[in-house]
């Protein structure tokens, strides 16, 4: 990964730009909203999704790969700076995300309004995989326990019981690849506008 | 004498170690624990030349209060009485181990900022193939406070034009781009400023910074710290 003074810049701009959404939204809503809020993980996914559509953005401007991983990295170490204090899920998180996005840009070539909705979408569904990994590795929770808990946290959401598990499941997978492809084709409009928009000056 | 301290300094590589080891432990631990790695911080920031004046600052401690206070109001069943108010003892614990995890992430970031400039932390980034790195987290770190007046403003200025009321979706777009554009604008100048000092991205030929024995042993220390804290 050899990147131009630019494009480091540029790197440096989107990378502050996520962490300034995760220190500042993430961190207050994860430390003011009551825990058990029952609009908590929707909160969550939208923030998640604005963050990585920045990151996106930034794709468009540093052409190369490893730019969003490396936008990735960024957000994440100044993460630790947030006043939610430290915590390693929502840092793994931004890495996993990131990784997700450059590997599915990788695979499709060129970063297109398609491939940059399809790696957001991938990138924030990704959190669900996560919360049972993250579960079991800092929480000591086993696979069970955490389902129970995303299906009680879901069917708080959905107004659904938990015998609609498998319901609530696939909402909040759908709500996740929407949310996510919705940032990924905002993310392509946006550096469309702003690059004709810095072009014209 | 002074030849064999010197052998036993700590160089980048023993600061990285101390940084990654405090911020790890303060998010995996609390209660005693937590107190038992604030302290070696504490020892540690003080050892890399902290001053106690830098913790006097207000807006540090307004930083750490906070979390205290809010969450003793908004998290738990609230079964202390102060004066007129009811307060959470299970929300203080939290906000306290939340406020003592800052303060040891503040310690760690100040030895790493006081002991590795950004320019040895570039080289180290080099070392490691990640050519970059070390200047864009220094210069994220720089750029933080510009973005966020950056957001703040084209916010206030969307809200103020009434550009919330109706066509949200084209609302966000405005912002996203307005933001996008300010910020690269900004990162262009950075450019500028960087390349008329004769900055620049390719890596340098240097000597490459190794692992001292100062930074083993403190590796080693630390390990046997962090084993001895999970078994307690």
């Amino acid at each position: 990964m050899k990147f131009t003074l630019r494009h480091l810049v540029y790197i440096a701009v989107f990378g502050a730009l996520w962490g300034a959404i995760e220190m500042t939204l993430g961190a207050y809503l994860h430390v003011l909203l009551p825990p058990g809020a029952s609009y908590l993980p929707l909160v969550g996914t939208a923030i998640t999704a604005l963050g990585l559509a920045v990151a996106l953005v930034g794709r468009r401007f540093v052409p190369q790969a490893g730019s969003i991983f490396m936008i990735g990295v960024v957000a994440a170490l100044l993460k630790l700076l947030s006043v939610g204090g430290v915590k390693l899920g929502p840092l793994l998180g931004i890495l996993i995300e990131s990784g997700l996005a450059e590997v599915v840009l990788l695979a499709a070539g060129r970063a297109g309004r398609f491939s940059l909705a399809l790696a957001g979408a991938l990138a924030v569904a990704s959190a669900i995989p996560q919360q049972f990994l993250f579960a079991s590795l800092f929480l000591g929770r086993n696979l069970y326990q955490t389902y129970q808990g995303m299906i009680k946290e879901g069917g708080g959401v959905f107004a659904l019981e938990a015998r609609y598990a498998l319901v609530i499941l696939g909402l909040l997978l759908l709500i996740d690849l929407a949310l996510g492809g919705l940032a990924g084709a905002l993310a392509w409009e946006v550096g469309r506008i702003a690059q004709v928009r810095l072009a014209r000056e | 004498m002074e030849r064999t301290w010197r052998a036993w300094a700590i160089g980048p590589y023993g600061y990285l170690v101390f940084f990654a080891w405090a911020i790890v432990l303060a998010a995996l631990t609390d209660g005693p624990c937590l107190v038992v790695v604030l302290l070696v911080a504490l020892c540690f920031w003080r050892v890399a030349g902290g001053r106690w004046q830098e913790l006097g600052r207000t807006q540090l401690w307004f930083l750490l209060t906070s979390p205290v206070v809010l969450s003793s109001i908004l998290i738990g069943e609230k079964d202390i009485v102060l004066g007129r108010m009811a307060v959470s003892s299970a929300g203080f614990w939290i906000g306290l181990w939340m406020a003592l995890r800052m303060i040891v992430v503040v310690m760690a970031v100040g030895v790493l900022t006081q002991a590795v400039s950004i320019a040895t932390l570039a080289r180290l980034f080099e070392g490691w193939g990640l050519g970059g790195l070390g200047f864009a987290l220094g210069l994220s770190v720089n750029l933080l406070p510009t973005m966020r007046r950056t957001v703040e403003d084209t916010w206030s200025a969307l809200r103020l034009r009434g550009g919330l009321r109706q066509e949200r979706w084209r609302a966000l777009r405005l912002f996203l781009v307005t933001v996008t554009v300010n910020a690269l604008r900004h990162g262009d100048m950075v450019v500028e400023a960087a390349e008329s000092r004769g900055f620049s991205a390719t890596p340098r030929q240097g000597k490459t910074i190794g692992w001292q024995s100062g930074d083993l042993a403190l590796t080693c220390v630390l390990a046997v710290a962090s084993a001895m804290l999970f078994a307690a």
